[in-house]
């Protein structure tokens, strides 16, 4: 399994190294910063000239412009950024699923946007959500390291981020990595993770049989967090009663992310794991494939 | 607790379903699931929470058995006994000697009962027992109201000896002697009998017997033919089938058969075999060899003349003693021995000794005694009225009625049962342990002796000891031809439970108590099982 599992990962990292995170004004985190943004900032290295429009600072007015053409011009000069991702990773039982390759797909996910960002230049800090948010170290997330990394809570996740949240820094992009199977209202915690945050992605890791349960007959659902019991009879009653559920729960949370200007994506493990690429992410132009 | 029905347990076997309902979901298919947040319906309220059942645990099964045992139990009408619970019954046993026939591989009837009674009755401690032993004659067995273990040891003293079992007797002596309300419940080995006789509410009649075939001597006699004794016996074949009848007749005390019998008799057919032999002083026997029940197989013919009675007179009185022997030649069936015959040859040869004297008389000391006051003793008074007697006893068969005086010894002391009474005064008792005591209270002045009592009384005396010292034995009482036949013997249904509701209002029902810890452990079973807090969505 962990030779399956490193295969994942190196497969990850190659195509993680082959993306580049998108720089943006969105993704500013402040007044200075180690590179150049797309964008205007307050840098001293000059960058353009366009003509003054009411609300521009008088200060930024080219004079020797005004004196020769009588006109009024500003300059503008390059923006300083300080790119850093920060990676949310539910650590709850439920991520590790038995007979399944959610946890496969979560590491590889880390692997990728992780590879992604160090390949962007940002800095990567990493979250690993149980009873409390634990920080996570690089060694934690190296290749041949992350198959060891416990998802072993049995507990709210969503409780656990709205009253003891991690020290997030401002404008940073932050991804939440979880299969969002927790009762907290994610309003509340969509609240505690966008703030201050350049971007916040949500996604949502499952397995095939989160999304699509094979049932047959007379049989006990254990919940392997809780390891609740529940005897049913599986019929197309209740298949039709899930799938109806899972549905509005996913809404719920799409439709709580985009109103605070989030981006919620989801990732089936088998799909995902095909060739290790979050395509919402390149589609949406959050990550760019890079030349190599 | 006693538990009335006790078939109910049979619904324990229920506990092994929820056993296999146990050990059968224990490993039905465990699905790992990441939640079960979307597996029931939404219609539930978000404060009510998705109701998840728990997995079933041992305890769990625990409580599912105890509740199914305490129902069970319920059914099984529990009762606890007060101090009126007790149920009076009366076991009528019929110790006719039918009872002891028994089937080819099987059990008399006698022994059938006596294991269902030791089984259904004995086991039940909340019983008072009585006994009547149904025979010849009834009589109670044991004491009024035995536990049952007292009774129990008084069981095996019913053995099926008598010569025939008189039910309805029994049944009127246990309807005047106990209380009506009791339950009477007959024993016996033949269908119940003519409705009329028996039609009691209160009666309960079980049957043990089955048809068996029997041969059986059915009639004996012997009398004075001439200067012959004619012997006459009647043999019945008492059978389904026709049967070789075998038999001989001879002495008893010789083993050469005097005729021996071999015939072919067909079913309920029967023969009679008629003997002139010279006249002695012999018992003859008959006795049939082929077959299996041996009560009434066998039968003796005493001799038509028995010996005469020897008789020893010591008393005081000359008059007395003259009289006494004019009675006693004149009865003929008695023979006077003088002092010298018994202080020689015939020591212990007195049959009877009639002494006015309290000591032993020497080679007297083994036979009766007939004992009646000093003749010239002075202590006397007369006594007037009218005598009672005993009129069943053998002394007092036949006596005339007494009116007027008697003069009685004042000191003579008189014991044992009394036969004739006046005014309070024993005129004659009777010791009956053997040798017997013949206790005669008769005064000097007497004119007893010129009345027709006194050589009746004699007589009778003579007569009473031949008939109890003659070694006849089944002849003089007799088989019945009713008797020996066991084909008309019937069974009945045998309730196991001889008690009906009613009988049983003195119990206290705790059947309450199990069911109401059933529906306590019932509301726990449901609380462990079915409520705990699950998710809210």
């Amino acid at each position: 399994m962990k030779k399956n599992i490193s295969n994942y990962l190196h497969k990850a990292s190659a195509l993680g190294q082959r993306l580049e995170f998108n720089l943006s004004t969105s993704f500013s985190t402040g007044q200075e910063g180690e590179k150049f943004g797309r964008g205007t900032g307050s840098s001293m290295e000059y960058f353009d000239h366009r003509n003054y429009q009411p609300g521009d600072d008088v200060r930024s007015i080219d004079w020797g412009v005004l004196a020769r053409t009588d006109s009024l011009t500003v300059k503008l000069f390059k923006e300083e950024i300080a790119p850093e991702v920060e990676l949310l990773i539910d650590g709850s039982l439920s991520m590790a699923l038995q007979n399944s390759f959610k946890f496969t797909a979560l590491v590889s996910l880390i692997t990728v946007l992780r590879s992604a960002a160090l390949n962007s230049g940002f800095k990567v800090t990493s979250w690993l959500i149980k009873d409390r948010c634990y920080k996570l170290d690089d060694m934690q997330l190296m290749q041949d390291r992350l198959p060891d990394m416990l998802c072993d809570y049995s507990g709210d996740m969503g409780k656990t981020l709205c009253t003891y949240p991690p020290p997030l820094k401002p404008r940073t992009i932050r991804f939440l990595l979880s299969d969002l199977f927790w009762p907290h209202s994610p309003t509340s915690v969509m609240r505690v993770l966008s703030h201050n945050a350049a971007l916040l992605g949500v996604l949502q890791v499952t397995s095939v049989a989160d999304e699509s349960p094979d049932l047959v007959g007379n049989v006990r659902l254990v919940d392997v967090e809780s390891r609740l019991a529940y005897e049913v009879v599986a019929s197309s009653r209740l298949m039709s009663t899930y799938t109806e559920n899972y549905n509005n729960h996913r809404n719920y949370w799409r439709n709580s992310c985009t109103k605070i200007g989030g981006l919620f994506t989801h990732l089936v493990d088998e799909e995902f794991l095909k060739d290790c690429l979050p395509v919402e992410l390149v589609k949406s132009e959050v990550l760019l494939m890079g030349k190599g | 607790m006693y538990f009335l029905k006790g078939s109910s347990f049979w619904a324990l076997f229920s506990l092994l379903a929820f056993l296999g309902v146990y050990f059968f979901k224990k490993k039905s298919k465990n699905v790992p699931v990441s939640t079960l947040m979307f597996y029931t319906s939404k219609s539930i309220p978000a404060e009510g929470g998705i109701k998840v059942s728990r997995l079933q645990t041992p305890w769990i099964l625990f409580l599912e058995l105890l509740i199914v045992t305490l129902l069970v139990l319920s059914l099984a009408m529990p009762v606890v006994l007060s101090s009126k619970s007790q149920v009076s019954i009366i076991l009528i046993l019929d110790n006719s000697y039918s009872m002891l026939a028994e089937p080819p591989n099987g059990h008399s009837a006698l022994h059938k009962a006596k294991k269902y009674i030791r089984e259904t009755i004995f086991k039940k401690s909340y019983y008072k027992v009585s006994m009547i032993l149904a025979g010849t004659e009834s009589e109670i067995l044991g004491k009024y109201d035995m536990t049952v273990g007292e009774a129990n040891l008084y069981l095996d003293s019913w053995k099926g000896d008598s010569l025939s079992g008189d039910i309805v007797e029994a049944i009127r002596l246990a309807n005047d002697a106990f209380d009506e309300n009791s339950k009477l419940i007959v024993f016996t080995n033949k269908g119940v009998l003519d409705e009329e006789q028996v039609v009691q509410d209160n009666l309960l009649w079980l049957g043990f017997g089955e048809p068996v075939d029997n041969l059986a001597i059915t009639g004996a006699n012997r009398y004075s033919f001439g200067d012959m004794d004619r012997c006459f016996f009647e043999f019945t074949n008492f059978s389904r089938e026709a049967k070789d009848f075998k038999g001989i007749i001879k002495f008893k005390d010789s083993e050469k058969p005097i005729k021996t019998l071999n015939v072919n008799l067909p079913s309920r057919g029967y023969y009679r075999e008629f003997l002139n032999l010279p006249v002695q002083n012999r018992e003859v026997c008959a006795q049939i060899i082929s077959d299996d029940f041996t009560l009434d197989n066998e039968v003796f013919l005493p001799p038509t003349k028995r010996p005469k009675v020897k008789i020893f007179i010591d008393v005081s009185s000359f008059e007395l003693e003259n009289l006494l022997k004019y009675t006693i030649k004149a009865v003929g069936i008695g023979e006077i021995l003088t002092k010298e015959s018994i202080n020689t040859e015939y020591q212990e040869k007195v049959d009877i000794l009639i002494t006015d004297k309290s000591h032993e008389v020497s080679g007297a000391a083994s036979g009766w005694r007939f004992i009646s006051p000093e003749y010239d003793a002075d202590s006397y008074r007369a006594i007037v009225g009218v005598a009672y007697k005993d009129q069943e006893h053998p002394l007092c068969l036949g006596l005339p009625s007494v009116r007027g005086g008697w003069p009685i010894n004042e000191a003579f002391e008189s014991k044992g049962t009394p036969l004739i009474m006046m005014n309070a005064v024993t005129l004659l008792s009777v010791v009956e342990r053997d040798p017997k005591e013949i206790y005669l209270n008769l005064g000097r002045y007497s004119t007893l002796s010129s009345t027709n009592f006194w050589p009746i009384l004699f007589y009778n005396l003579l007569a009473w000891y031949q008939e109890e010292t003659s070694e006849s034995t089944s002849a003089a009482k007799g088989f019945s031809r009713e008797e020996s036949c066991f084909l008309e013997l019937n069974s009945t249904h045998l309730p196991s439970e001889i008690l009906a509701e009613s009988d049983m209002q003195h119990f206290v029902n705790v059947r309450w108590w199990f069911i109401i810890a059933a529906l306590i452990l019932i509301c726990l079973h449901s609380w462990l099982t079915i409520r705990r807090k699950g998710f809210v969505y």
